[in-house]
């Protein structure tokens, strides 16, 4: 047995070390604790070692090892004939497994040490707790389990599965592929000339996209909403009605009417009614230069999302007080003046994180460029890259995966817009009240 | 005590020591040949929507034949087999048969998706040789033809008269040029931006672009000098139909077409519906020929066929199906059902068939290699910038360095 004057703490590590649960069985009487933490041993060492030396059944020695060499032994032999995208999810999740098993182990491992130490306070060792109370008290741990199975294997994994393409020569051309370290990151960024242009092209555009996308609406919204509460507007519920219906169409279908309108050929209706006003002779081909069709995305998308942040205004301008409006007038401030020094301020100050998160959402706006116009037009680049005038990143990430199975590259810019909008998105997060007052 | 740690820290290594040691056998990649079974077989069938009706008519009528197989219908569309088969084959929930083009059959072949065609003698002599050309890769044929598709030449005739459709390029481009839009908005569409399509200007002189095998590794062949030449032709054409790629994508060319904006239309016999529908008085001929040559000039022909999984458990069965439609009653009803020319040399009555059998003398497999949907996003990018003002070599020059590695 342990002394209880604290000399066998290295005992107790060094047993808990050995064997999940060896401490907790031998010398500190937590034995269903021990078994518990000694069967997650014993499973382990079943699947890395028993399934290995066998030869069959799952084995997490193999699925970390075929991972790494994609299924082909030292002989050159192929012993793993799946392909090499199963054999790849089928590693990174032995590792995780593995990572569970190393978190495991170190939790048993202090929890050993935390139990020698109660019993060195109180000098006495408590028994089993009984099976009523061990529930009670590991409550938490029961009711959270499934959620955090489920975020291994629907988030984390896939996560780390995305990302980990980036290091491969992965494309759906081919059934195998192999590891090539950076070699897809010197393609991109610097490695090819015209893609590199085509990744800068592409990233000033989604950039600027985000930025004006969202000033547009925003203060389109901001505008109409303003414009609403002035008292002079008759039927102004009426034309809030209105002006909500492009949010509440589904942009697909929107953004699809959108593009046949603005049809370049006598087919396209706006075309059509400006030539029978006779206002043009010839159609007008909207989509031909890149300016052009850039800026019809930035426009048309005002169209279809003023509607949100005109509510979002509308809400906002309701707690301002009317005292304040009130005042301002008497003292002879003009409508200009209000808006500028009284509304704006107040709702900028409360929708300010909206703005920010807005901005994210339009850097990953999939819909408003691909269903308005695909990319298109083309450019000199397209022919390499697959990249079109009015891709942003998104776009371009799903011609490359879907059309091309260049997951490859896809990989590398899924991971920069990643690396760019993780810490904005994490900044904007932690900004909010709620994160601040500690209730998440 | 110290000897319980002594005993589990050597077990551990021994565990650990061991685990170096393969313990397990090389996999084995070939699947067994397979027989007909007496028992009662299901085979599934993956097809596009528009193909069901025939797949489950053949299917009763391959039941009658064979009472202990039966077909079951399941739909996947054509452009999605391809990359379905990948995913749902290995997991064993894929189909015993499956349609894709041709152009799919060297991602199918390399990726061992698909087993090689075993032709009933009854039904091979019948196959038209282009279809066999087709689905034929690196010297072994994959799948069974059941239609062959090409396009060809579409006339509104109550905005053009037969006579007057043009029988050379020179000509179209001048009666395009003097066109007069009184009679229709348009003389002449075609989707600009598709390389589909415009293949054609490129094949002058008996250049064939990718190879007439359709599996050119080392070149493009659109930078020749005979390539070069008859894309002038279609730059040219750029007189009426002054519009940007972007605005004349095949759905906007349809239904100005259809609308009767334009008196003639480049497409396949898949749009004829839509022309019955539109209630048009169309005929149909062939391409007008390149440059100073006679004969129509060369277009893309895409082979659809029924490819054998390689994960099916019932490959004999299936290519027994498969070889079931090839024969005359069915390739009849299949004609009937959808209205695409059959793979074998059965005749067959229709408005269009004649001008499309003879344009199909003139047309050559479509590329079929591995980077098939690579060459073809860099092709319609290429052909969309040529149209839209870009030089013809040059683009293409950037494609070939892109596709050919």
């Amino acid at each position: 047995m342990v002394k209880s004057n604290g000399s066998d703490k290295n005992k107790i590590l060094l047993f808990s070390i050995l064997f999940m649960g060896l401490s907790h069985i031998l010398f500190l009487k937590r034995f269903g604790k021990g078994i518990v933490y000694a069967f997650i041993e014993a499973m382990f060492i079943i699947f890395t070692v028993l399934t290995t030396l066998v030869g069959s059944g799952p084995s997490i020695y193999y699925a970390i090892s075929d991972m790494i060499t994609f299924g082909v032994g030292a002989d050159g032999q192929i012993y793993n004939a799946q392909a090499h995208n199963f054999i790849l999810i089928e590693g990174v999740m032995a590792l995780v497994i593995v990572g569970v098993f190393i978190i495991f182990y170190v939790i048993s491992v202090q929890d050993a040490l935390r139990t020698y130490n109660e019993y060195c306070m109180s000098k006495r060792l408590e028994g089993p707790k009984g099976l009523a109370r061990t529930i009670d008290e590991s409550f938490p741990v029961f009711a959270l389990a499934p959620a955090i199975v489920l975020v291994l294997f629907f988030v984390i994994i896939p996560l780390i599965f995305a990302a980990i393409v980036a290091f491969t020569d992965y494309t759906t051309v081919k059934q195998s592929f192999n590891w090539v370290g950076i070699e897809n990151f010197k393609y991109i960024f610097g490695g090819n000339a015209t893609w590199t242009k085509a990744l800068g092209s592409v990233v000033v555009w989604t950039l600027l996209w985000a930025a004006l996308a969202t000033f547009t609406c925003y203060f389109g919204g901001l505008v109409v909403a303003v414009l609403m509460a002035d008292n002079k507007i008759k039927l102004a519920p009426a034309f809030r009605t209105i002006f909500i219906l492009p949010y509440a169409i589904p942009s697909i279908v929107s953004m699809r009417v959108w593009f046949s309108l603005l049809n370049g050929t006598s087919g396209g209706i706006i075309n059509r009614t400006l030539m029978s006003f006779n206002l043009i002779d010839a159609p007008v081909s909207f989509f031909s230069s890149v300016s052009m069709a850039r800026f019809l995305c930035i426009l048309i998308n005002l169209w279809a999302g003023f509607p949100y942040f005109m509510l979002l205004s509308m809400g906002t301008m309701t707690s301002i007080s009317a005292d304040v409006n009130e005042a301002a007038k008497i003292d002879g401030a003009s409508k200009l003046q209000i808006f500028r020094n009284i509304t704006l301020p107040l709702v900028l100050y409360q929708t300010a994180p909206l703005i920010i998160m807005s901005f994210v959402h339009n850097i990953n706006n999939f819909g408003a460029i691909y269903y308005l116009t695909g990319g298109a037009p083309n450019t000199k680049l397209s022919t390499t890259t697959y990249a079109q005038g009015t891709d942003i990143i998104v776009t371009w990430i799903y011609k490359l995966t879907v059309d091309q199975g260049q997951y490859r590259y896809a990989s590398v810019l899924a991971i920069l817009v990643f690396v760019v909008l993780c810490p904005v998105a994490i900044w904007n997060f932690r900004r909010t009240k709620s994160f601040k007052e500690g209730e998440v | 005590m110290k000897k319980k740690i002594l005993a589990v820290a050597m077990a551990t290594t021994l565990c650990f020591g061991l685990s170096g040691c393969g313990g397990r056998s090389v996999a084995n990649t070939d699947s067994d040949s397979q027989t007909l079974s007496d028992e009662d077989v299901t085979i599934t069938v993956w097809e596009s929507e528009e193909v069901k009706e025939f797949i489950e008519k053949a299917g009763e009528a391959f039941t009658k034949e064979h009472p202990n197989i039966t077909v079951e219908y399941v739909n996947v569309e054509l452009g999605d087999s391809t990359s379905q088969i990948a995913l749902d084959g290995p997991a064993g929930t894929g189909p015993d048969l499956f349609a894709a083009p041709h152009d799919k059959v060297g991602v199918l072949a390399e990726a061992g998706h698909v087993k090689a065609s075993e032709l009933d003698d009854s039904v091979s002599g019948k196959i038209q040789q282009t279809c066999v050309d087709g689905l034929t890769y690196n010297g072994t044929m994959y799948g069974y033809p059941v239609s062959v598709e090409t396009y060809a030449l579409f006339y509104n005739k109550d905005i053009i008269s037969e006579d007057e459709v043009p029988k050379t390029w020179a000509d179209m481009i001048d009666y395009c040029k003097n066109y007069d839009t009184k009679k229709s908005d348009y003389a002449l569409v075609f989707p600009v931006g598709s390389g589909y399509y415009d293949v054609t200007f490129s094949t002058y002189n008996g250049n064939r672009p990718f190879g007439a095998d359709g599996l050119s590794t080392d070149t493009t062949y659109l930078t020749t000098e005979d390539g070069l030449k008859g894309m002038e032709q279609f730059t040219a054409l750029k007189t009426n139909l002054n519009s940007a790629s972007a605005d004349l994508s095949s759905s906007t060319v349809k239904s100005l077409f259809t609308n009767g904006q334009a008196a003639m239309y480049i497409s396949g016999l898949w749009d004829t519906q839509a022309f019955a529908d539109a209630g048009l008085n169309v005929g149909a001929t062939t391409l007008p020929s390149l440059l100073d040559e006679t004969t129509p000039s060369t277009s893309f022909n895409g082979t659809r066929a029924m490819f054998v999984s390689a994960y099916s458990k019932h490959q004999a069965e299936a290519n027994l199906f498969a070889n079931f439609l090839l024969t005359d009653d069915m390739q009849q009803l299949r004609y009937e059902v959808t209205g695409t020319l059959p793979a074998t040399d059965l005749e067959v009555d229709g408005d269009y068939v004649a001008a499309f059998k003879e344009q199909l003398q003139y047309s050559y497999p479509m590329f079929k290699n591995i980077d098939a949907e690579a060459y073809w996003a860099s092709y319609n990018a290429a052909v969309s910038n040529i149209w839209d003002g870009a030089d013809a070599k040059s683009e293409f020059e950037a494609m070939e360095e892109a596709v050919i590695k």
